[in-house]
């Protein structure tokens, strides 16, 4: 049957609901500090280090002068069965190939020198790099100790990261933690928002006036957006004013991420609420389906450290493609078409999917 | 007229016409092939215990719940074009849909902004819904700091927002003081005289008996749909002239004599009556020292059709 809708008043039922939803969320205090305090308590924790085991990184070796030590670095980074190892010829190339992100890192074998040239992004897996580097030297420093004659000079080792500034920890998962603060706060609320329309029949009501389903979802993506962004503002200035984290991102392309994200998990939110019918069930749905994302997603520890067989379920969760996209635009300066494909694209379909499955369970909810 | 036209019943007549509507959730049977027919322009009150499925019948109306068999038509549209007459509706569920963390304005803002009503309309219909449940006071507290009877108003006045042509009011004066109820049904009765159909659900008899049409429905069957009046008729029931006498032994034994049917509830003899004329025979061989005469309720319909 075809409905002739009229734009704006349809607009106007849109903006209606949005305008309830941010008065409710205004009226309620403990949601309006978490919106502020979550991002400032999750910036904190991360100034804890993460260990794990990584798997799989790029490393590239150029060897320029091979001596004992150097010999014995090499061996030790054979050894450790955590790289693959591709050979480079110059140091140059070398940069270029951890700009485009094919390598994670680069072991320079010089003479006086051992330069790691290492991609300030991921400083876990940097640090991996760094601490089997050292133990080759150590290594190679016990060999030429018990040899006489008289020891040559053991060459220094320099670390360097390519993006100019020296990351640490909190600077690399800030970013990605704000796509998990908005996936969390925005999937909870609304889950917690549309199973609460429905004990309170004003779903009921709602579904009995001109306002279709359609709109009803768009209204709580109008008002949700507004909130992700207020948060994706605060965590920008405690990350840039707090932190020291020299921003250098795309604001329009970090802009795109955060609604295209806060979009999706509001939709999200919308499909588990109905699967639950009391609060208490979202408290214990909600981290089974966020957690095992939020761990896997790459934002708290990097995707290399992740087992392999656990590697595909990181490539089907949307805020794997988010945190990647919010570490490039915010740490590397990628514009939107950098992102565009895989991480727009793929935020794109979790919006539209999981949109049209929220809006099309609503009617379902009514027997 | 033409047989076409004959056919087509819920034209002007009627604001809702169900037939033949079956509904079981799981094995349990709601409503078993119940139809309901719902004059525009007057109050209809869905009489029935609890469970016997008068919230069912008016979700199904506005197709909130599927039908398992049969059609309704709400004015004059069918169920799967039910959302061409939603401007049209208000509704008020039996749990009162409101958003307690906002203001009483708060909520009603949204309910008009769904309706399309804004700027200085929206405004005045405030005002106006507001002034019918008599709180135009309470316009900037909190909803849920309100008394339950107190939310319960509001919740009419978000019903009325939009001028609907049918209600449809889920128990609407539970927990109402008496005083606004007076005034409630008032307003209802006011609304069916400017051409509104009101539908209530109820198993207060009083409030049944003040209605235009009763349904009364009993585990999901409607048991009969007619005005109190008839309904009473219907269930057989006659009015009772009640009698205190001094020697009740006596008096029985003589009117058992001339072939009525008598009871005694100890001094007093209670005969059922049809005609005027056979009450002042009675009173004349009788002579009693006072005399009632017992109309019969809906509740003694309810009680008889009921069992
Ligand atoms: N969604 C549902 N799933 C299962 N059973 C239901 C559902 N809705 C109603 N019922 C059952 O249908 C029957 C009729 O319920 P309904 O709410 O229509 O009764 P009612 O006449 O409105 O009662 P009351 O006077 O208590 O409001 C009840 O037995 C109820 O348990
Ligand atoms: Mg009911």
């Amino acid at each position: 049957m075809v409905q002739i809708v009229d734009i704006s008043q349809s607009l106007y039922r849109i903006w209606s609901v949005g305008l309830r939803v941010i008065r409710q969320t205004k009226r309620d205090r403990r949601t309006v500090v978490a919106l502020i305090i979550n991002p400032i308590i999750l910036m904190l924790l991360i100034g804890y280090a993460f260990s794990g085991t990584f798997t799989g990184i790029n490393l590239g070796i150029v060897e320029l002068n091979m001596g004992p030590v150097q010999e014995n670095v090499l061996n030790h980074l054979q050894a450790s069965n955590i790289f693959s190892i591709t050979y480079l010829a110059s140091e140059s190339e070398a940069r270029k190939l951890i700009s485009d992100e094919t390598l994670n890192g680069v072991v320079v074998l010089g003479k006086d020198e051992i330069g790691l040239i290492l991609d300030g992004t991921s400083p876990q897996v940097a640090g991996s790099i760094v601490t089997v580097v050292e133990a080759g030297m150590q290594a190679a420093a016990m060999q030429i100790l018990s040899q006489s004659p008289a020891p040559a000079q053991l060459p220094t080792i320099t670390q360097h990261y390519v993006y100019g500034y020296d990351l640490e920890v909190k600077d690399s998962v800030g970013p990605a933690l704000l796509g998990v603060t908005i996936f969390f706060f925005t999937s909870l609320n609304t889950t917690i928002g549309f199973l609460r329309e429905r004990l309170q029949g004003t779903l009921e009501k709602v579904m009995v006036s001109p306002l279709n389903r359609m709109e009803l979802v768009s209204g709580y993506i109008l008002a949700y957006l507004v909130l992700s962004i207020a948060q994706s503002v605060i965590t920008f200035v405690i990350l840039v004013v707090g932190f020291k984290v020299p921003i250098g991102g795309n604001l329009l392309a970090v802009l795109v991420i955060v609604v295209l994200l806060s979009a999706g998990s509001l939709s999200f939110g919308a499909v588990l609420s109905n699967f639950v019918t009391t609060e208490f069930q979202v408290m214990q749905l909600n981290p089974v389906v966020t957690f095992p994302q939020t761990i896997l997603s790459g934002a708290w520890v990097p995707i290399q450290s992740i087992p392999d067989w656990l590697r595909p379920l990181s490539y089907i969760f949307p805020l794997t493609y988010a945190s990647d996209a919010l570490k490039l635009t915010l740490l590397k300066g990628a514009s939107l078409t950098d992102i565009l494909y895989p991480d727009i694209f793929a935020l794109l379909i979790f919006f539209v999917v999981t949109f049209f499955v929220a809006t099309f369970m609503i009617k379902k909810e009514i027997a | 007229m033409s047989a076409e036209l004959m056919q087509e019943p819920t034209k002007d007549k009627f604001a809702v016409v169900g037939r033949n509507i079956s509904k079981s959730f799981d094995k349990l049977h709601v409503l078993q092939d119940l139809s309901v027919h719902i004059p525009r322009g007057v109050t209809y009150c869905l009489l029935g215990p609890n469970g016997s499925g008068k919230t069912t019948l008016m979700r199904m109306i506005m197709g909130l719940v599927k039908l398992d068999s049969g059609e309704i038509y709400v004015l004059d549209e069918p169920l799967d074009r039910i959302s061409l007459v939603y401007p049209r509706l208000g509704y008020m569920p039996q749990q009162r849909p409101l958003y307690p963390d906002l203001t009483v304005q708060e909520n009603l803002e949204f309910y008009a902004g769904l309706y399309g009503i804004r700027g200085q309309e929206r405004a005045r219909k405030i005002a106006e819904v507001l002034q019918i449940v008599d709180l135009s006071q309470t316009q900037n507290r909190v909803t849920g700091m309100l008394s339950g009877g107190m939310y319960q108003r509001i919740s009419l006045a978000c019903t009325l927002i939009n001028n609907p042509d049918l209600l449809l009011l889920d128990e609407p004066t539970v927990g109402i003081d008496p005083v606004t109820k007076q005034s409630f049904w008032g307003y209802f009765r006011e609304l069916a005289k400017n051409g509104k159909t009101v539908i209530i659900t109820t198993h207060i008899m009083e409030e049944a008996e003040r209605c235009d049409m009763v349904g009364f429905m009993r585990n999901g069957i409607m048991l009969a749909e007619s005005s109190p009046d008839e309904l009473k008729k219907f269930a057989g029931l006659k009015k009772r002239l009640q009698m205190k006498v001094e020697d009740p032994e006596h008096e029985m034994a003589k009117l058992v004599a001339e072939g009525l049917e008598v009871s005694r509830v100890g001094d007093q003899l209670v005969i059922e009556v049809t005609e005027a004329g056979k009450m002042r025979d009675i009173l004349d061989t009788v002579m009693p020292v006072d005399f009632n005469v017992i109309e019969p309720t809906l509740e003694d319909a309810f009680l008889k059709l009921a069992i």
